[in-house]
């Protein structure tokens, strides 16, 4: 009979409180703490190897969330700057509509939420769900808000339609533009607030 | 397991397991304790989310080949919008780049997953929420496709579907029948 393999074990320190839990959670799905910890290892590292940690997994998740109840969708970069080409050539007037309707409707949500800093809000959601934009800053100041927005991959309609889901949503705010100086790709916006 | 300090208490793995993690927290410029409570805490955060660590990182290999594929948010109004705008404008050449979309995302997916369709099911079910219900039988030379929704609009279907079967069609299935009706998409291939 085949003699069995020894593996060599080294042990390190963990916090009680953690191995605790774990335990709990190694018993649910029939497993040792030993087994249990040496998955989450296998595949700490495995994704480490990857280039993404757990705290992606995190991040990711409520990303997913967050966009899922700010009624964004998620696809293929190209096939939007695609599709909003073809929209855009068949009417102007029509698509800068639905993008700006769209960003008002965005950032609605934020002025009418419960949240104490609702413009801070507004513009973590809008530069994490804008992984693909390069460069995204807004910078507000007591009554001013200015834009800049970096996107080589962006087409020229694309960058029109996404500077008026920029204009619509700080129109939500409360801000008139300006200011505005559009190319293709590159955005930038002065906006100031409206007086009552 | 021992105790060694208050608070912490030694814990053994198989010591190949120890010196990568070792690598890594060297790699992340982190000490190997900060590494292991990281490590730790964070599997216990995926639990408390509902993941296994294995969906766990099944769900992280599918959200970093989003990000590798070009993955780019939309207001769902906008992209409701473009749908049927863009297909006033030309329908077929719409389908065409769904299609073609579909076949670049499942080239992808073949080169990166040991099941590309598996995977593919996965990123529509982690990514489409407005799919209730996205279903997959494959046997070894057929695969039967179906998709619930109660969100699409009847273009919206209908382009989805090109996306499918562009991304079936490339991971090396050919589309077999192909049934869409507004919210439902029946798809099968064969290899």
């Amino acid at each position: 009979m085949e003699k069995k393999r020894k593996v060599r074990r080294k042990s390190f320190a963990a916090r009680e409180d953690y191995l605790d839990d774990m335990n709990k959670i190694a018993k649910e799905n029939d497993l040792s703490l030993y087994g249990f910890v040496n998955r989450v290892f296998a595949l700490t590292l495995r994704a480490n190897e990857l280039g993404v940690n757990l705290s992606t997994l995190v991040d990711s998740r409520e990303l997913l969330k967050s966009a899922k109840e700010n009624g964004f969708t998620l696809g293929l970069e190209r096939l939007w700057y695609e599709m909003a080409e073809l929209a855009y050539d068949k009417s102007k007037t029509e698509s800068l509509k639905s993008w700006f309707d769209a960003g008002v409707w965005f950032a609605k949500q934020y002025v009418t939420g419960a949240t104490d800093e609702p413009f801070e809000a507004f513009q973590n959601d809008l530069e994490a769900f804008t992984w693909n934009v390069p460069e995204l800053k807004l910078n507000k100041r007591a009554d001013a808000v200015s834009v800049r927005i970096l996107s080589p991959r962006f087409t020229e309609a694309y960058t029109f339609l996404f500077t008026s889901f920029i204009e619509g949503a700080l129109e939500a705010f409360g801000y008139r533009i300006d200011g505005k100086e559009i190319s293709r790709g590159i955005i930038r916006l002065e906006a100031v607030r409206n007086q009552h | 397991m021992s105790k060694s300090k208050e608070g912490r208490r030694l814990v053994y793995v198989p010591d190949y397991i120890v010196e990568e993690a070792k690598r890594a927290s060297k790699g992340r410029g982190e000490s190997l304790n900060l590494f292991i409570s990281d490590v730790l805490r964070l599997a216990l955060t995926a639990n408390r989310l509902g993941y296994t660590p294995a969906q766990a990182a099944e769900f992280l290999e599918i959200m970093q080949s989003q990000r590798n594929l070009g993955g780019a948010f939309v207001p769902a109004d906008v992209l409701t919008y473009l749908n049927s705008k863009a297909c006033e404008a030309e329908v077929e050449q719409l389908e065409k780049k769904w299609y073609e979309s579909g076949r670049w995302h499942g080239k992808y997916l073949n080169e990166k997953f040991e099941d590309p369709v598996q995977a593919f099911k996965k990123f529509l079910e982690a990514t489409r929420w407005d799919l209730n219900e996205v279903e997959v039988r494959q046997n070894q030379n057929t695969i039967k496709f179906r998709c619930i929704s109660t969100l699409l609009t009847g273009k919206a279907t209908e382009l989805l579907a090109k996306f499918i079967e562009g991304a079936i069609n490339s991971i090396g299935y050919q589309t077999a029948k192909s049934d869409t009706l507004k919210g439902m998409i029946v798809l099968d291939f064969k290899r």
